[in-house]
Order: structure tokens, then C-alpha cells, then sequence
């Protein structure tokens, strides 16, 4: 249903974090369109889950983005084989739902790290807290 | 308040009656649509001609019979699967005990094996121990010529040691003769040189006897007991009350009373003392001394429960002995290395002075006054005193006393004669009583109209040489008896009036020593 | 808890059709009707659906992984509560959900849910709820066995079961910190979720009217398209609401409903409050 508001499937999502976008990302925001504030992500590795570098880490993502686009884009962004599974979490607790938004997260479960809101995401190839 | 639950109970009401109605219809098509699937299933059933029903009943005859020979065969297949299983079960019982049988088998094998290994290192051993054995004889066969040789060696020097003696007993006889005469022909001299001049005659008779034990006090040689007369020296040592003095050769004697030490002190002949010793260590007055001469050991008991060892030569504590649980009484040196200790917690204690431990401990039910050894007979014997009156005796291996003799008073202290076979108890009744050891008689009774026992503990003593009995009055007073004849030799008066304690007489036999409830030692010649 | 409410609310059913467009060689078979649950899934109607199909005797048979769901042109989500979607999808009431089977490959954005998965979907909703509650101090403290017992009770509709385990995350010791509450602003946009407490800070309770005009204010993150569109005066918040009516359950709450007395008996079994909004 959420793909009904126009954001296109999966193979070309609307951040494209790719290795180039998110290298520009760790500059100040990309100034595409001034009045549309992104969400400021860290991704951090659990278990045995491949380990981004530091840069790559940090992630600007548009607010209506939904976890179901989030994690098939990362699937490839992190590198992850075909047959293992990707499970983001929040707070190291639980695991949001496909379609919660971006904007939900940093309004909801954001982490007031310095000036910026944050939303740090867990990610594992295994189930992690129950 | 709540009419917002009345609005959402009211409105859920009214979904559910709406639904109500599709529910119905929903269930009724769900039925339709599943008799129709199971009409679907097994398809109408369509009626055929009759040909078909012969022809229907032919086949159904048939497939009657092929019915029945399948049960047949059915059943047949049955009972062969059923042998079969049960030959198979046979078959693995069989095999399950062919592999039991081959692991015994096994085992067995390896047990034997293991006891042929065995066997082998046992011979092995055997021959080993047969051929030390033989070594082993021979070393004893040769040690036995050994014993042999040193035996006849032993027989040899055994022999040479009793001439050696015999001859030291000749020369010594011939030395106390020689000595005898020289002292007689001395005395020879005096008296004539007394009747000579007899003005001077009290002066130099008595320079003459002071020289005379000087001479001979060197090795403590007894050449009898003289009768003190008047007293040498008189002095203050103590603090308070001087519960024992002792002699501890012809020179030196020790007092010990509640100043809580031992003092040594040292006569010089002429009527004067020196201190030359003090030995502390206790928490509270002595009440006994004893003095082993050939260890040079001093032992004395005291009222803070503690019985204390010392050794002269050095002056050092050797040992602190503690195990009674009220004071002690008194204390004997017995046998060698050993103590006997009384106490007023009605326990007799022997020490063990090597290990410096309590060696056996003695439950007699009366407080213990004095204690004696040195007992001829048995040296294991030693006899206490007590202030029920009676007199027990034991031995070194009964905890019950060998002999208990019941007396008049309380018993205050107890002592030897030489021999051994005479026992001096002094009891509370004023009497002293000379028991022969030996039928446990009473041989002699000592007592004199003024002469009272001074204190429960107060001492009673034989003289070196044994002639005399000595004892201490409560009045001050010292009264000397014959011992055979229990006639009261002396009375000897001191200007104080207090209670004489104990006495001691001099090892040489020419002094008395005697210790009182006030500070005063006197010396007595 | 109100039992009277949540009992209801409980036993509220809607009807479903499936219907299965295979293309194969009999043709598609008859549509299946049934009168769900509003609090289950799809992820666990979908079995006894393709067993009606499989019924027939023409030998293929539809297999779980081999389907996708499409509703009203667009593919389904397996793990909203049917009563969810059925307010989103229909605004008049009594008529049918209808859900379409398909066999063709399935679009991207079509999530297959089964029922192991949709139990672990369930148990992070309760996870996610309980931390909007009480920081995850219920969810930590429970034994290992009670949140899959509570999905059995859900699985095997048993509302006293269900009430036993839930008791335990409604009624806590502390007051909810924040109400997990998710309000689906219509058009098929994703839900609305933020921090909303359950008092004003003058200690008055807070309404599931304010909570939800509050969850549709736009907030720095909107996208400024959506804000523009949606709150043309963002001033007049009454008079938005005024507009639109909230959806729960198939019935319009009314607004004055305190947001405690929604959280605690009118969420879904997965905690959280879900609200439609419907324009008039």
C-alpha cells in the first residue's frame, strides 16, 4: 500500500545509499531540496553481521521512507549474501514493522545524540533479543 | 462520565446485528459450497441397463472369489511375516549372546593374559627376595659373631670396672679414716688446749666448730647433725610471708614466700647473707620449692596455678607448667625428670619435665597439702597429704591411690627419712608422727606442750642426718626432737612472735634455716 | 480493563471473500466466505482459504508459497489486523472484504507472511508497545513462554486466555509513559505514530480527539508536499478533526473518548491503539 504514494519498488528507492551517496552524506546534508529535512540513521553491526566502516555508518534517509524499502535497499548496501536474513532493531529491543516510516522512528524512538536527533538501527543476520 | 463507553458499546452493538445477516448468508454458502465439493467427489450416480447388472453381478462374483483367495493369501502372507519375525528375533537373540559369549571370551583372555604378567613379575620378585634373604643370613650370621665378640669384650671391661671399684672403695674407706683421725687429733688438740687455757676456752671452742663444718662443707660430706643453739643471722627478705626456704647446698639457700619471687642467697660463714639470684615469672606467691642437685634444677609451685622450672646454672625459666585450676600446694621432684604437684583444686598432677607436659592427673577429692617421694621400696611410689586427714600413697600405675592411711588432723606437710622406709607427718592436731612405711605403723609421736602447728601448709623436717626431728610453732618458737627418742632436744625462741613457716636444715647437717610469716629468715647453728 | 468492551470488541467479526484466479484448465474455483476476526491476519486466514480451494478434484493444488493477496488493485498486507484492514479498505459497513488469490509471480512490494513469521511480527508489536509503555520493563521482566502463549491465545481465539497474559502489560504498576497509538491517515499512506502521553501537563486526561490531532500535526520531518495538502491551516485543529471521523473496530469513536480507556480496551491484540481516519 505504501507504494500507492508514488515511491517506486525496490530496485531504484528514493535515498539510493549507495557507497557514493553515503560518502556524501558524512558532509553537511545534500542540498537537493532545502524545505525536505532528512532523518540522520546509524547503523550499527550485531552479531555476525558484516561491520560498516564508520563513514558509511551514518545514513540521511527521506522521512517517509518505510522499513520495507529500508531493508531490501540495505540487504545490498551492507552486502549481505543471498541466503542469510537482515532484521533491523530499535533501542536493542524490538524490531519496528515494514511499514512504519522514518518519520515515525525519529519521532518516536529518537536518541538526542548532541544537537541532531538520531535513530540508531541494530542490524543482525539472526534474530536477536527474542 | 462514561457515556463515550455507552456510544462504543452501543455502536460495536450495532456492527455486530449488521453483521449478522452476511454471517448467515456466509454460513449457509459455506455449506452449499461443501456438499457441492463432496457431490463433485464421488460424482452422480447414474442407473444402467440390465446387461450391465448380469454382466455387474458376474463381475461381482468374481471379484467375490478373487476377494477370498486374496484373504487367503493375505492371511498366508500374515504367518510367513509373522515366522519371519519371529526367527528374526531368535536370530538377534542369538547374536546378542554369541557377542556376550566373545566379549567373556575376550575378557577372559585379557585376565589371563594379565595374570601370566603377573605371575612372571612375581618369580621375578621371588628370586630377588630369596637371593636378599641369603645376603641378608649371612650379614646376620656375621653380626652374631659381632655380638659374640663384644659380649665377651663387655664381660671382659664389666670385670676390670668391679676391681676398678673395689679398689676406689678401699681408697675412700682408707680416706674417711685418715680424715677421722685428723679430726679426732684435732679435738685431741682443743680439749687439751682448752683445759690448758681455760679462760679462753668458750672463744676458741667456738672458732674451733665454725672452722669445722667450713673445712668440710666443700662436698657437702655429712659428719652429723649438730643442735643449733642460737641463731647466726636473722633477716628481712621478703615482702610479706616466706612460705618455704631451701637449702640448695652447704653455701647457698633459696626462700620463696608472697613477694611473688624466688630469692638465692649465699651465706659467708661470718653471719651475713648475700643475695646472688632472684628468679621472677610468677603472678603470685610461691609456695614450694625443690631442688634437684646433680641437674641443678629448682622447681617451685605457686598459688597463681602455675608450677615453674628453672635451671640454676643458668638462672633461666626452663618451663612454665599450668593445668591446675587453683593454686598449688607444693611440689616434689620425682624420679628423674619428672614433678608431682598438689593443688588446692584437689588434683595431683605429674609432670612430665622433658616435654614439659602433664603426663598423668590424679582426682584424690581433698585438697592436697604436701607431697613426698623418694620412698624406698618402690620409686614410683609417692605418698600425699591432705587436708581431709588422710594419707594416700600412689604408684605409677594406679589412678586409685595404693594405700590410704587415715590420721588425726589435717595433714600440713610430709618428709622422707634416707632411707626411705620412714615417713614424718606433721598433722594439724599439734602431734608429728613417724610412720614406717613398710607395715604403715606408727613408730614414734613428737610433741611438746607450747609447740602448735603453724598453718595448714606449715613444714615439718628430719635433719640431714636423720637424728633429729625439727618443727615450727605458731609462737615463733623452733622445736628440735631425737628422733628415736622423741625426747625435745631444744626450744629454740626468736624474738619475733610470728608463725614459722617452714624449715630447712643444712645439707652439711650444721645449720637450721627456718622462714616466717613476717619477712624473717633466720639461720640457726 | 472493561469487560463488557473489550469482549466485544473481541468478538467483532467481519466478513471476508477469497477468491482464487488460477487460470487453470477447470477454471477458477467457487470464492470462499468467511466471517474473520477483526484482531487476526491474513497470514492466518489464508491456509483454511486455499483448503476450500484445494477441495476440488482437478488435482492442482495451490500451495502457501506459490500465492499472493491483491485487494483493491494493490497487494495486501498479511500483518495489519484484518479489522484494519477492513477500515481502511471499506468505508460503508456490511460489505465484504474481498481478497484476490493469485498465482502469477508476485509484485516486489508483496511481503509473503507465514505463520512463524507473523508470530514473531506480533511478538515485536508487543515489544514495541510495551516500550512505548513502560520503557520494555513488562516485556523484560516476563518468562520466556509468555509472549508465544499469548499469540496462542490470539491463534486459537480465546479471549480469556488472551485477558489472563494481557493483564499483565495493561495494568502496571506505573501509568504509560507514552500510548501506543497508530493513526492511518487514509489514501493508503503509512500510519502516524509519535510520543503521546496520557495527561496534559494540568493532569486532565488526554482525548483520543487531541492524541490524534496531535499525531496528524506536521511535524519538522513531514514532507512539506503532504503538510501542504493535508493541513492547509494548521491553526484550526477542531475544525480538521471536526471533519473527519475516527474508525476503530468498524465504529467511529467518539472524540471525547479519554486516550487511556482506548489504549487499555480498545487496542488490537498487538497493544497498540489503530485508528482510520475517514473524511466525511
Amino acid at each position: 500500500m505504501d507504494q500507492a504514494d508514488g515511491a517506486p519498488a525496490s530496485p531504484e528507492p528514493v535515498p539510493a545509499p549507495e557507497p557514493a551517496a553515503a560518502d556524501a552524506a558524512a558532509t553537511p546534508p545534500p542540498p537537493k531540496e532545502k524545505s525536505e529535512k532528512k532523518v540522520k540513521v546509524v547503523l550499527k553491526s550485531i552479531g555476525d553481521a558484516p561491520v560498516l566502516a564508520k563513514k558509511a555508518s551514518v545514513l540521511f534517509i527521506k522521512p517517509q521512507e518505510t522499513m520495507a524499502t529500508f531493508t531490501a535497499t540495505m540487504r545490498r548496501y551492507i552486502k549481505i549474501q543471498p541466503q542469510d536474513s537482515l532484521f533491523f532493531y530499535v533501542k536493542s529491543c524490538f524490531s519496528p514493522s515494514l511499514d512504519t516510516t522514518f518519520e515515525t522512528l525519529i519521532r518516536c524512538f529518537a536518541q538526542e545524540a548532541g544537537k541532531e536527533p538520531v535513530v540508531e538501527l541494530q542490524y543482525s543476520i539472526t534474530p536477536a533479543w527474542g | 462520565m462514561s457515556d463515550y463507553k455507552q456510544l462504543i458499546v452501543q455502536r460495536l452493538e450495532e456492527v455486530k446485528q449488521a453483521n449478522r445477516q452476511t454471517a448467515t448468508f456466509i454460513n449457509n454458502y459455506a455449506k452449499i459450497a461443501e456438499s457441492l465439493a463432496k457431490n463433485h467427489k464421488y460424482g452422480p450416480r447414474s442407473s444402467g441397463t440390465l446387461q450391465d447388472n448380469e454382466e455387474l453381478s458376474r463381475v461381482k462374483t468374481e471379484m467375490a472369489e478373487l476377494y477370498r483367495s486374496k484373504c487367503q493369501n493375505d492371511q498366508m502372507l500374515i504367518n510367513a511375516n509373522h515366522s519371519i519375525i519371529e526367527y528374526e528375533k531368535k536370530t538377534t537373540v542369538l547374536i546378542t549372546e554369541k557377542s556376550k559369549l566373545e566379549a567373556a571370551k575376550h575378557d577372559i583372555a585379557a585376565k589371563y593374559a594379565r595374570t601370566e604378567v603377573e605371575l612372571q613379575r612375581l618369580r621375578a620378585d621371588n628370586d630377588l627376595v630369596n637371593v636378599e634373604r641369603i645376603a641378608t643370613n649371612a650379614t646376620v650370621t656375621m653380626l652374631d659373631k659381632q655380638i659374640q665378640e663384644m659380649e665377651s669384650d663387655r664381660i671382659h671391661f664389666l670385670n676390670k670396672i668391679r676391681e676398678l671399684n673395689e679398689t676406689h672403695i678401699d681408697v675412700m674407706n682408707a680416706e674417711v679414716d685418715l680424715q677421722e683421725q685428723r679430726r679426732q687429733s684435732r679435738v685431741q688438740e682443743m680439749i687439751n688446749s682448752a683445759i690448758q687455757n681455760v679462760t679462753e676456752k668458750d672463744l676458741k671452742l667456738e672458732a674451733m666448730i665454725k672452722r669445722m663444718p667450713e673445712t668440710n662443707a666443700n662436698g657437702d660430706l655429712l659428719l652429723g647433725d649438730s643442735l643449733p643453739s642460737r641463731s647466726e643471722f636473722i633477716f628481712e627478705c621478703d615482702e610479706g610471708e616466706v612460705n618455704d626456704v631451701h637449702w640448695l647446698d652447704g653455701e647457698t639457700f633459696a626462700t620463696g614466700g608472697s613477694d611473688r619471687k624466688i630469692k638465692i642467697w649465699k651465706t659467708d660463714g661470718h653471719g651475713g647473707q648475700t643475695r646472688i639470684e632472684t628468679l621472677t615469672g610468677s603472678n603470685a606467691a610461691f609456695t614450694r620449692i625443690d631442688y634437684d642437685r646433680d641437674r641443678k634444677h629448682l622447681i617451685a609451685s605457686s598459688n597463681d596455678k602455675n608450677v615453674r622450672l628453672w635451671n640454676l646454672d643458668t638462672s633461666r625459666l626452663m618451663s612454665t607448667l599450668s593445668g591446675h585450676s587453683d593454686q598449688v600446694t607444693c611440689v616434689k621432684f620425682y624420679q628423674s625428670h619428672s614433678a608431682v604437684s598438689g593443688s588446692a583444686d584437689r588434683v595431683i598432677k605429674v609432670w612430665d619435665l622433658q616435654n614439659q607436659r602433664c603426663s598423668r592427673s590424679l582426682f584424690p577429692a581433698s585438697k592436697v597439702n604436701d607431697i613426698a617421694t623418694n620412698m624406698g621400696g618402690s620409686p614410683s611410689l609417692f605418698a600425699s597429704g591432705h587436708f581431709d586427714k588422710k594419707l594416700r600413697f600412689y604408684d605409677a600405675r594406679s589412678s586409685d591411690p595404693v594405700k590410704t592411711v587415715d590420721m588425726n588432723g589435717r595433714i600440713t606437710s610430709l618428709d622422707v627419712t634416707m632411707s626411705g622406709c620412714e615417713l614424718l607427718i606433721s598433722t594439724r592436731d599439734d602431734t608429728i608422727t613417724m610412720m614406717d612405711l613398710r607395715n604403715f605403723q606408727t613408730v614414734h609421736c613428737y610433741s611438746a606442750e607450747n609447740y602448735r602447728t603453724s598453718s595448714d601448709l606449715s613444714r615439718v623436717i628430719l635433719s640431714s642426718g636423720n637424728e633429729y626431728v625439727a618443727a615450727g610453732s605458731s609462737n615463733g618458737c623452733i622445736f628440735i626432737w631425737n628422733r628415736n627418742t622423741t625426747k625435745l632436744e631444744k626450744r629454740l625462741a626468736s624474738n619475733s612472735e610470728q608463725p614459722i613457716f617452714s624449715l630447712s636444715w643444712c645439707p652439711t647437717g650444721y645449720g637450721l634455716l627456718s622462714s616466717s610469716k613476717q619477712k624473717v629468715v633466720a639461720l640457726w647453728k | 480493563m472493561d469487560y463488557e468492551v473489550s469482549r466485544k470488541v473481541w468478538e467483532s467479526l467481519v466478513p471476508v471473500q477469497f477468491t482464487l484466479q488460477s487460470g487453470g484448465p477447470l477454471g477458477d474455483p467457487l470464492p470462499y466466505y468467511t466471517m474473520l476476526p477483526r484482531f487476526t491476519y491474513l497470514a492466518l486466514a489464508l491456509p483454511k482459504a486455499l483448503t476450500s480451494f484445494n477441495r476440488r478434484e482437478d488435482g492442482v493444488t495451490i500451495h502457501l508459497d506459490k500465492v499472493w493477496l491483491e485487494l483493491n488493485g494493490v497487494p495486501a498486507k498479511m500483518y495489519v489486523p484484518i479489522g484494519v484492514i477492513y477500515d481502511q479498505a471499506k468505508i460503508e459497513a456490511e460489505s465484504i472484504l474481498e481478497i484476490s488469490v493469485k498465482t502469477t509471480p508476485p509484485p516486489a512490494n508483496f511481503q509473503m507472511v507465514d505463520q512463524e513469521t507473523m508470530k514473531a511480527m506480533f511478538m515485536q508489536n508487543i515489544k514495541q508497545a510495551d516500550y512505548l509503555k513502560t520503557e520494555a520493563a513488562v516485556t523484560q521482566a516476563m518468562m520466556k513462554d509468555e509472549l508465544p502463549q499469548l499469540w496462542r491465545s490470539v491463534v486459537n481465539n480465546n479471549f480469556d486466555e488472551f485477558w489472563a497474559m494481557n493483564r499483565k502489560l495493561m495494568e502496571t504498576d506505573k501509568e504509560f509513559k507514552y500510548v501506543p497509538i497508530r493513526v492511518y491517515p487514509g489514501d493508503d499512506k503509512p500510519f502516524k505514530q509519535s510520543q503521546i502521553k496520557t495527561k496534559k501537563p494540568d493532569g486532565s486526561y488526554i482525548t483520543v480527539g487531541e492524541a490524534v490531532g496531535e499525531l496528524l500535526q506536521p511535524s519538522s520531518y513531514s514532507t512539506p508536499s503532504s503538510s501542504e495538502s493535508s493541513t492547509p491551516t494548521s491553526t484550526s485543529e477542531c475544525t480538521i478533526l471536526k471533519e473527519r471521523r475516527l474508525i476503530s473496530h468498524g465504529i467511529v469513536i467518539p472524540y471525547h473518548t479519554p486516550l487511556i480507556f482506548a489504549a487499555k480496551n480498545l487496542s488490537y491484540p498487538d497493544n497498540f491503539v489503530h485508528i482510520v481516519i475517514a473524511s466525511n
